[in-house]
């Protein structure tokens, strides 16, 4: 499955179990995918599809408990404790998911069963596809410790050479460090990974863990490398504008607004700033964000991806602060509210800002 | 440079130029205290970009001679076992000793002829000079300091705007949400002037300069405000910002008035604003012929109390953050302090019984 390569997008956003034989992986740039595997079928993505399917089996895993916390598109964390004695042993009721789900949906999945949701994770990625693995704790020195410390979650590309620089390569490693010294290298996180690898987690299976967002973005990548201000400062203006809305129709107020920029090298960077009250105001997103670009982006560098972020969410107050010599804001904040109520009603193209229009790159 | 001191009165001294140490500085030097020792008198000085302060008291030493010490000399001086406390410097390479009891400490001194020149106030150059009674300065910091906004981004609010006119100085402050403004007099020999000083410079005016009785000449210099009380100076930057007009958005006329005991009314807005929930802190009230309901509720419950008050014209019902109630209560020094109604979502006006030129106006919450 790959992105357009005429937008740009042209990488390989997953790759099934075949094409992954020959060395196509989630990343590569579709022409590279070309030639190590010339047979291969690309296709779009569909998300509206994997949403429905991913609707569909959250269903049936919600037959099963109401405690059900979806970690990504295709997988979830089942706390099935509770269940025991109305469905049987917890290894009969993954059996049976796996199995309704193959012939409900028609399509595979790898079922892990553990203690706790970070064992359970490492135990379904074990067999792949339609895999069915358990791991005890009394498993973890022969199952998890001999495991490259790149395979375990919570380890990412970044994370895993650096821990190899400190001589660790296997889980079993990361569970032997002294804390010290993997607190002082990678902070909090450091004291978290090493409990994981001694298999340690007590996080506990949360249903509502993505009902309240944490950060709302938009980013993109530009059809071609721009550095005229004014072309980026359009960019910037859009995604604001798409971030406010999204801000706003979830009724959130937002304090930190971050600004991703991957230059024509491929090199990224990330810049936040806090502001003193959270805002609504796609006006104030992209005043942020522009200071932000011109304060530590060299104009002379080409941009090949831009994106922003607005977190530190809470939820917007009903009442508000009267202020003065403000007029400026409030009537900011009222022609906004009238230009959603346009687009709630019109659609999200029924108005929009003109210098959008204009030399618009696209 | 030899002296031997009386622990305690150092101590104090260095504290009060304590503050103006810059915390963190890239200059080496400016982040210490300047000793200077000129014949009569010991000097301390310390200044940053933002404020300076210099304290100066006699000893019996005749010498003249200086040294920058660092800013841990005053939490040394501070610890030190004896009563007295003998110091010596070195000339050659500014070791200083700082002895007292048994503890000896062996102190890095700099030399202090890179040390920044205290400005001092040229009268002839002055854009305005007047005097001022330091009671009255701190009282009327006091009432207008709480109202001054933290955000960086609103610059001119960061700052107490002082208008002299005649013989009266209007100190005022705002965060843009509320509205402080307050009057004393002074003795101004010159023409009406304006100026705006940062409020964090101006929470230490309040601290050292503690002698209510005595009599404070204060100068604009420079782009510089000096204060200067006996053996005391103090200097700030001046803000060179804008402040909007004040008079545009105090209310000239109210629908009524509300006088009410300050103490009942300031712990009843202090349990209330227990549940008073959000960021902007609401509670309600609902101001009527002899009775005012402070009402405030959250996800945690909900509190209700009724106080006695004397309203003359109409009640209102309004809600307002706590916070900016309570800054105010906390301040108020009268028996009595009285609300002046404009109306639902219209400003209200808060008044010290004991202070009639204080007007503190606060803006409602929106609901």
């Amino acid at each position: 499955m790959a992105g357009d390569p005429h937008k740009r997008h042209g990488i390989i956003l997953t790759a099934s179990y075949e094409a992954r034989q020959f060395g196509v992986k989630t990343a590569i740039p579709v022409w590279q995918a070309k030639k190590l595997c010339p047979q291969g079928i690309f296709v779009p993505p569909d998300h509206s599809l994997y949403l429905s399917y991913s609707e569909k089996f959250l269903a049936i895993f919600r037959n099963y408990t109401p405690l059900v916390e979806p970690f990504s598109i295709d997988e979830a964390w089942l706390d099935v404790t509770g269940s025991q004695r109305l469905f049987g042993s917890v290894e009969g009721i993954g059996k049976i998911i796996q199995q309704r789900i193959r012939t409900e949906l028609d399509i595979t999945c790898s079922v892990g069963v553990a203690s706790n949701k970070f064992l359970a994770k490492m135990a379904s990625e074990r067999q792949k596809p339609q895999g069915f693995t358990t791991i005890s704790k009394a498993d973890i020195p022969t199952v998890l410790w001999p495991l490259p410390v790149g395979e375990m979650v919570g380890v990412g590309r970044k994370m895993a050479p650096a821990l190899k620089e400190m001589g660790v390569e296997t889980i079993g490693q990361l569970a032997a460090m002294p804390e010290r010294l993997l607190v002082s290298r990678f902070g909090v996180m450091g004291d978290i990974l090493r409990q994981l690898a001694n298999g340690d987690d007590d996080s506990p299976v949360d249903p509502h863990a993505l009902d309240t967002a944490k950060s709302i973005g938009h980013s993109t990548t530009l059809p071609r490398d721009i550095n005229d201000p004014a072309d980026v400062a359009r960019v910037l203006l859009d995604l604001s504008e798409r971030v406010g809305r999204r801000l706003r129709h979830g009724g959130y107020a937002g304090r930190t607004v971050t600004l991703t920029v991957k230059d024509q090298n491929f090199v990224s960077s990330t810049r936040s700033r806090t502001l003193t009250e959270p805002t609504i105001l796609t006006e104030t997103i992209y005043n942020t964000a522009l200071t932000t670009y011109q304060r530590h982006f060299e104009a002379w560098r080409k941009v090949r991806l831009l994106g922003i972020a607005i977190s530190n969410l809470q939820a917007r107050e009903a009442n508000y602060q009267l202020s003065f010599w403000q007029d400026e804001e409030e009537r900011l904040d009222r022609l906004t509210k009238a230009a959603d109520t346009i687009k709630d009603r019109f659609g999200d193209y029924a108005l929009r800002r003109a210098s959008l229009y204009e030399n618009k790159p696209e | 440079m030899r002296l031997s001191l009386p622990k305690a009165l150092l101590a104090d001294h260095l504290q009060i130029v304590a503050k103006a140490i810059p915390t963190k500085n890239t200059i080496t030097g400016l982040d210490g205290i300047l000793f200077e020792s000129n014949g009569e008198n010991l000097i301390l000085t310390a200044t940053n970009h933002e404020l300076g302060i210099q304290t100066q008291f006699s000893t019996v030493h005749k010498e003249v001679a200086k040294v920058v010490l660092p800013g841990k000399v005053v939490e040394i001086i501070r610890r030190l076992p004896g009563d007295s406390v003998q110091i010596s410097v070195n000339p050659e390479n500014y070791l200083t000793d700082i002895t007292s009891g048994q503890a000896e400490f062996q102190v890095y001194g700099l030399n202090a002829d890179d040390y920044p020149v205290f400005p001092t106030e040229n009268l002839e150059r002055a854009q305005c000079s007047f005097k001022i009674v330091a009671g009255d300065l701190r009282r009327a910091l006091r009432q207008t300091l709480f109202a001054v906004s933290h955000d960086e981004g609103k610059p001119a609010f960061t700052g107490i705007l002082f208008s002299l006119n005649d013989n009266t100085l209007a100190l005022s402050s705002s965060d843009t949400f509320r509205l402080a403004t307050t009057s004393c007099s002074v003795e101004n020999s010159g023409s009406a002037f304006t100026f705006l000083v940062p409020g964090k410079t101006l929470q230490e005016v309040i601290r050292i300069f503690s002698d209510d009785a005595a009599s404070i000449v204060a100068t604009v210099m420079q782009n510089q405000l000096f204060l200067t009380c006996e053996d005391i100076r103090f200097s700030s930057r001046l803000l060179d910002e804008n402040f909007p007009n004040i008079e545009r958005v105090v209310p000239k006329e109210f629908i009524g008035q509300a006088t009410i005991d300050a103490a009942t009314f300031a712990h009843a807005v202090d349990r209330a604003a227990l549940l008073s929930e959000g960021t902007n802190h609401v509670i309600r009230l609902s101001i009527g012929d002899d009775i005012m309901v402070v009402r405030a509720s959250s996800k945690h419950g909900k509190i209700q109390e009724q106080l006695p008050l004397s309203l003359q014209g109409e009640g209102v019902e309004i809600a307002l953050n706590s916070r900016f109630v309570l800054d105010m209560l906390k301040i108020n020094e009268g028996d009595q302090c009285s609300i002046e109604i404009t109306g639902a979502n219209k400003p209200c006006i808060m008044r010290d019984s004991l202070y009639p030129n204080y007007l503190y106006l606060v803006l409602p919450i929106k609901i």
